[in-house]
């Protein structure tokens, strides 16, 4: 095991410097650059940006500034913006409590509800309720995010004043209850693409191991339903487990369109921002990071699925 | 989109791999009701968009203005959008690109996905690290400014066919990890040792044997990832990055009915329910597929 | 698992239950508003963003300023005068002014701000007119001389107006370092107002500046909100949360009008739609650029996708302002003539209708951008009325970077017509957009003049006016200039934004204009 997990880890050193050197290579091709938020300002002049252009080094060629910027790392320099002049590590691990509560909210809220309403899916196979959930789901799936989001705002905060509509604190406020209030809304709308897959994956899973051999054995021989419904869900968690892998990033990385129609200081905008502006030092930071933490959900999700399957071994 | 449906394609092309147990999985299909309902509402909503000319008289791009965002009528069903066109009609014609980018990406993106899934997991060891690898690489980057740098090159736009494969060539990653950690538990199994001793091929059990077993977690990712190419199509619409503003696809009706969900609710209601439709029948094919495959089951 | 989901729905229940205690509206004596832009950097100098300007207001004052009436009035400085040849000026401070952190404002803050924005190692975006500056004197701390290279008109614009920086807080950081000071997130002015805090993408809050100059602040502290989303920042305004929304979005004002606590301020924006022509092939002829304009259909995309709320547009100067050319008028929708025009033009319809001539297809892609509906919607508009007279016109939407940036559509050397918006405000100084020296050399380089429109006569006036100091010629200079603009349709002006401001009735002594708002300083909250 210990083994195995030193292996994956030189393969993620090796994989990070190819994603950064691939990443730097292919930003700096596209079309755009981090000077076309000033073409069109019509206070900053050409002069300006000729000069800003030599200030932020991009006059000089791509492989010496990803050489410098990979100099830069190494020595744990992460840069600063060229927007903002600020250290580019700052600015990130600021929206680290934000964007890890809602997201972390978003992520238990999905697994409270997916898994129930998945295994009662599976054990009502065909019923209306299952039908009913299924197209719940796929709507879920379908509707754009602002949608829910700005509908939610209607009914809950503009109509009923239940909920504040946007933001993360009241004015002044620092009281966890203003807090979770203003998590509601946003932590729901989040949820719901989580909860409307996991679900269905669930449900899928389930009625698969129920079908096999060994649960059909399990409940001839008289085990207790309370238990084979232990196993069948053990078995049935290796797609949802991939899938939360696959989605460990997020939690660090953020969701841009619910945090912008919620008004919440998430790394989701930080990141737009840094893309369309064409930050690269922030750009290449949260790249970094989040490809980091990619490449921990997966090994995280294959250690997993050996505890879930003991047949599971990586050679 | 005149093609026979993308599903039974796969299903007819499974059926001649191994008749008796693919022309049992026919059988039962045909009897689930769920999938009778699917393929209906797939069939019924393909044939509205390939005859989207006979069922509506109105353009779906040519706009007027004068008479935009009129609530549904007896004249428009469905009322009209924010430059004045007949919003059925959009919707009619916007199933053309969504249900071509939504089910070609479906398909391609599968395809990679379970072919790379299913040997890197059958395999084990240095394939599976390889190809796990690429997986990684291929979500650490930022993709979208490689289709930036291919749409510069072609002059401004991404055709339909770069979209789709844009989608597909990107798409596949959460599948073949799925799929992949499927095999990883089922290569173990009696079964696959049996076949194994009886002398089958690595081709013969990785996809007669296995893949059957490992079929669930893959159409429900079918179903999803149909939505999901549609949506990632309007996003790449709003970013610039995809087809011209008035060619109309779902993705980008219910995009530009932002402003009006209020006033004119029916503007983002009415391409969302269709999407709806069309995912759910996808998802009950695959439910009715799966139910189909699994031999031990009733 | 069903004791957690009890749980959850007791978080809800609970987090939801105290709602009708807790209204949002703010407290009597704070102010709070919304920005979609997290704000840049909010020294002056080295921002890009408006929503960063829009916080800085509160914070810094100018020499001179210009009024919400549109009028110069003395600010930091009390008088000035300029010597006859143009070539000094010399400003009188007014005394007894401090900074926020107490320190006294004299003319050595003056001269460092030159020193500031002409200092090569720092990241500056405005320094406009600062270039003409040979140096600064500083006889006493009340008095500043300027002496200039050259008469130049624009100095009082462009740098008496221009926001005065603390040299105590700046003098001593070497270039880079202010690069990456904190003053850039909490700068320290002589305004009305003072940055306390600032949560990025989340708030800004500005306290009173007690001892301010000019009268104490009669609110207690003003909130900028940073909330991206324009519909969500309708639905702020609907519950109350808003002391004042600007620009409410076209397609919700019916809506906001009906909120009976809100007042709308309706006013005409300095800020102007227009259609840019890349002058490449075709588009280098001026009659077929002429004939776009009679194309276009401003009119529908005024009443339709901007919903009343825009002016037409003539030329570059607002028309409510001093230097508008009042004699122009905007070229009417006429399609048979811009045709007519077309084929007189020796234009021929080839295969498809569409116009040609000498076997090349008259092919004009339109682009604009994709974060802006309203342009996207007039995109549509237009696209659709040059087909009609026979010009192929394919749309494109794009984002900024890559519609502006490096090897974007205005770099491939074909024609090319761009929407969007621009405005040198409520000034006349328009040289680097007509100025054929601001023609972009290549792909990479910059230039404001990206239609690459030259013509010797105006760039015979746009030189002519730097120099000119007598009013009443500068006016007829710029007259003869906006001529040209409509003569020549570098651009294709579409129109003038109208800006609506909700203003909550709990607000005192807001107002606005083409010119900006009434002092922050007498607003008030109740």
């Amino acid at each position: 095991m210990i083994a195995y997990v030193a292996q994956r880890a030189g393969q993620a050193g090796v994989l990070l410097l190819l994603v950064s050197l691939v990443s730097y290579g292919i930003m700096n091709a596209a079309p755009g650059g981090p000077l076309a938020v000033y073409l069109h300002n019509p206070q900053v002049t050409a002069d300006r940006i000729e000069l800003l252009r030599h200030q932020l080094g991009l006059d000089r060629p791509w492989y010496l500034r990803y050489l410098a910027w990979l100099a830069g790392i190494l020595q744990g320099h992460w840069g600063y913006s060229y927007y903002t002049g600020r250290p580019v590590l700052q600015m990130i691990a600021e929206r680290v409590p934000a964007t890890f509560l809602l997201m972390l909210s978003a992520f238990v809220l999905a697994i409270a509800l997916a898994f129930p309403l998945g295994v009662f899916a599976a054990t009502r196979k065909y019923s209306w309720a299952d039908n009913l959930l299924s197209f719940g789901s796929f709507f879920a799936w379908a509707m754009p995010t602002f949608w829910f989001g700005l509908m939610l705002q209607l009914v809950l905060a503009v109509q009923l004043r239940l909920l504040p509509v946007a933001g993360m604190h009241e004015i002044g406020s620092a009281s966890p209850l203003d807090l979770l209030r203003h998590l509601v809304m946003p932590a729901m709308v989040l949820g719901l693409g989580s909860i409307a897959s996991w679900s269905r994956y669930l449900r899928s899973s389930v009625l698969e191991t129920l079908g096999q051999d060994y649960v059909r054995t399990a409940r001839a021989k008289g085990l207790p339903d309370r238990r084979v419904r232990r196993h069948v869900l053990r078995n049935s968690m290796i797609p949802i487990v991939t899938l939360m892998g696959l989605d460990l990033h997020v939690l660090f990385s953020g969701a841009v369109i619910t945090e912008s129609i919620f008004g919440w200081p998430g790394m989701g905008r930080l990141f737009l921002s840094a893309l369309s502006n064409r930050d690269y030092p922030l750009q290449m930071a949260g790249l970094m990071i989040s490809a980091s933490l990619l490449i921990l959900g997966n090994l995280l999700a294959d250690l997993t699925y050996a505890a879930l399957d003991p047949r599971i071994r990586y050679r | 989109m005149a093609r026979p449906l993308a599903v039974r394609d796969a299903a007819e092309a499974a059926l001649a791999a191994g008749p008796s147990l693919w022309a049992l999985a026919w059988a039962r299909f045909r009897r689930h009701r769920a999938a009778v309902f699917g393929m209906a509402v797939l069939g019924a909503v393909i044939a509205s968009a390939a005859l989207a000319p006979l069922l509506t008289p109105y353009s779906p791009t040519a706009l007027d203005p004068d008479h935009s965002l009129a609530p549904p009528s007896h004249e428009h069903p469905l009322g009209t959008d924010d430059l004045g066109r007949d919003e059925l009609a959009r919707v009619l014609y916007g199933g053309r690109v969504s249900l071509l980018v939504g089910l070609t990406a479906m398909l391609l993106g599968s395809a990679i996905g379970i072919a790379l899934g299913s040997v890197a997991g059958y395999m084990g060891g240095w394939t599976d690290a390889l190809v796990m690898r690429l997986v990684d690489l291929v979500l650490s980057f930022p993709a979208i400014f490689l289709l930036l740098i291919l749409i510069n090159w072609t002059g401004g736009r991404a055709p339909v066919v770069m979209m789709v494969g844009y989608l597909g060539l990107f798409g596949w990653t959460g599948l073949a990890r799925i799929v992949r950690a499927e095999y990883l538990s089922l290569r173990a199994r009696e079964f696959v040792e049996s076949a194994r001793a009886l002398g089958a091929g690595a081709g013969r059990i990785v996809f007669r044997h296995i893949l059957p077993n490992a079929m669930a977690p893959i159409l429900v990712q079918a179903a999803f990832a149909v939505a999901g190419a549609m949506l990632a199509e309007a996003a790449l619409d709003f970013l610039g990055f995809g087809l011209p503003p008035e060619i109309p696809t779902w993705g980008n009706l219910m995009t530009q009915a932002e402003d009006y969900i209020t006033t004119n609710p029916i503007l983002a209601i009415a391409p969302g329910a269709v999407v709806t439709l069309t995912v759910v029948a996808v998802f009950f094919i695959g439910d009715a597929l799966r139910d189909a495959l699994d031999v031990r089951s009733r | 698992m069903s004791k957690g989901l009890l749980l959850l729905g007791l978080c809800c229940l609970l987090a939801a239950a105290p709602a009708g205690l807790a209204t949002a509206a703010p407290p009597a004596g704070t102010f709070v508003t919304v920005v979609s832009e997290n704000p840049d950097n909010l020294n002056p100098y080295l921002h890009s963003l408006l929503a960063s300007h829009l916080v800085y207001r509160y914070v810094f004052d100018s020499l001179y300023t210009i009024d919400y009436r549109g009028q110069w009035q003395p600010a930091l400085a009390t008088s000035y005068k300029v010597s006859p040849d143009g070539l000094t000026w010399t400003f009188t401070l007014r005394p007894g002014v401090r900074w926020a952190d107490g320190q006294p404002f004299t003319s050595a803050d003056v001269k460092y701000t030159w020193q500031l924005v002409t200092n090569r190692d720092i990241h500056i975006t405005y320094a406009t007119g600062f270039d003409k500056i040979a140096s600064v004197d500083t006889p006493d701390p009340t008095t500043v001389v300027y002496r200039l290279k050259e008469p130049y008109a624009p100095f009082r614009d462009q740098v008496v107006g221009a926001p005065i920086v603390p040299r105590h807080v700046l003098g001593a950081l070497p270039g880079d370092q202010i690069n990456r000071a904190p003053f850039n997130q909490k700068p320290v002015g002589t305004g009305p107002f003072a940055v306390s805090e600032f949560v990025t993408d989340d708030h800004v809050t500005l306290v009173a500046n007690p001892s301010y100059w000019r009268a104490r602040p009669r609110l207690q502290r003003i909130i900028v909100r940073i909330v991206p989303d324009r519909n969500t920042q309708v639905n702020l305004l609907r519950a109350g949360d808003l002391s004042l929304l600007a620009g409410v979005p076209p397609a919700r004002l019916d809506e906001v009008r009906r909120i009976p606590s809100v007042v709308i301020k309706r006013y005409l924006s300095p800020v102007y739609a227009l259609v840019q022509l890349d002058e490449y092939e075709f588009l280098r002829d001026v009659t077929v650029r002429q004939a776009l304009d009679f194309a276009t259909p401003k009119a529908s995309i005024i009443k339709n996708v901007m919903r009343g709320q825009a002016e037409p547009a003539v030329s570059d100067m607002v028309p409510n302002g001093p230097w508008a050319n009042k004699r122009l008028a905007p070229r009417p929708y006429d399609p048979a003539r811009a045709r007519k025009m077309l084929l007189e033009d020796g234009f021929t319809p080839g295969p498809g209708g569409f116009l040609a001539k000498g076997g090349k297809r008259l092919e004009i892609p339109l682009w604009t951008l994709s974060s802006s509906p309203y342009f996207v919607q007039a995109m549509q508009i237009i696209a659709q009325a040059w087909r009609a007279v026979g010009v192929y016109t394919e749309t494109h939407s794009a984002s900024a970077a890559a519609l502006f940036g490096q090897n974007g559509p205005q770099w491939n050397g074909r024609d090319a017509a761009l929407i969007f918006s621009w405005g040198q405000g409520v000034l006349p100084q328009n040289k680097i957009n007509w100025h054929s020296m601001y023609i972009p050399k290549d792909a990479t380089a910059p230039g404001e003049n990206a239609e690459r429109y030259s013509n010797p006569e105006m760039d015979r006036l746009l030189d002519a006016v730097d120099r000119t100091l007598d009013e009443a010629r500068r006016h007829a200079l710029y007259d003869r200039i906006q001529e040209l603009e409509h003569r020549d349709v570098p651009v294709i002006f579409l129109f003038w934004f109208t800006s609506n401001d909700a203003v909550t009735t709990r607000v005192r002594g807001y107002d606005v204009t083409t010119f900006g708002t009434t002092p922050p300083e007498e607003w008030s909250t109740y």
